[in-house]
């Protein structure tokens, strides 16, 4: 065998080495996603989740009957005032998962709202579904509701 | 392999800004990524992904018109407008939440390795780590 022979051999042989190498470091790694949006945008996107709007956004009405029944007749004007800001925060600004509290220390009733899934109608209106829960005089109340956004910014209760 | 680095870069660094606002510590990687783990089994399901994903697109879409444009899609850091044209499946110029939730259903594939269809932890180093 030439020496001409040989130098071919062995540039085959790495090459053949190089390439299950690169093989075997691909396969540790994520694989591609030729149609995604890409990791990086991935990640900024479940940032985004997480961080909501942040803090002191202004946040439309709530429409429709955020607390009914015998529920709402317990609660006064300015308990059902700071609980629509907090449903209106809620549901406007904050991740699901995410609480919005609310208290009125001359009642001393307190109460919480918090989103637990987004979703789009068919006409591609953002509804929310929501938990509430209303302290009053030591009695804890909870509640499930969905709420869909308006043009407008308001957020009507719808069941 | 050199997104999952930029990936982990936008986490931190996104998350910075909305977290000094409320004067509280930064949120960690740990955090991030637990977040999504809602039913705390320590892996993050494809429904998981993506109900927290669909939280993403409201908060992105600037608007409320349901769509994402390029412009508001853009605001994330490590958006890539050649991407975006691809995920416009009917190129109308925006994305639907139905085309965004494909397209970065996609990305969630990607990380998942091993095919199980949940993230577990490892994948999740490994999604990090690279």
């Amino acid at each position: 065998m030439t020496r001409r022979h040989r130098a071919g051999q062995g540039a085959l042989v790495s090459a053949i080495l190089m390439t299950f190498l690169l093989l075997g470091c691909e396969s540790t790694g994520p694989k591609t996603a030729v149609g995604g949006l890409g990791g990086a945008a991935a990640g900024g996107l479940l940032a985004a989740a997480l961080g909501g709007k942040g803090p002191g956004i202004a946040a439309g009405t709530i429409l429709g009957g955020l607390i009914g029944g015998t529920i709402g007749d317990r609660l006064d004007a300015a308990d059902r005032e700071k609980a629509h800001a907090a449903a209106s925060q809620a549901l406007e600004a904050v991740p699901s998962g995410h609480s919005v509290a609310w208290q009125n220390p001359d009642s001393g009733n307190t109460g919480t709202v918090t989103p637990v899934r987004t979703y789009q109608t068919a006409t591609g209106q953002y509804c929310r579904e929501y938990t509430q829960t209303i302290n009053i005089g030591g009695e804890k109340h909870k509640s499930y509701g969905t709420a869909c956004r308006e043009p407008d910014g308001s957020w009507r209760i719808v069941n | 392999m050199r997104r999952f680095v930029v990936l982990l870069m936008m986490m931190v660094w996104l998350s910075a800004p909305v977290v000094g606002a409320q004067s509280q510590p930064p949120l960690t990687r740990k955090q991030i990524m637990e977040s999504a783990d809602k039913n705390r089994d320590g892996k993050i399901s494809r429904v998981e992904f993506l109900e927290r994903m669909r939280d993403a697109f409201f908060f992105v879409d600037g608007n409320k018109d349901g769509f994402l444009t390029i412009e508001e899609y853009q605001r994330i850091p490590g958006a890539d407008p050649k991407r975006f044209a691809r995920a416009d499946r009917n190129k109308d110029g925006k994305l639907s939440m139905d085309e965004f939730l494909k397209s970065i259903s996609q990305d969630f594939d990607a990380a998942d390795t091993n095919d199980d269809g949940v993230l577990e932890d490892e994948e999740v180093k490994a999604w990090i780590a690279h």
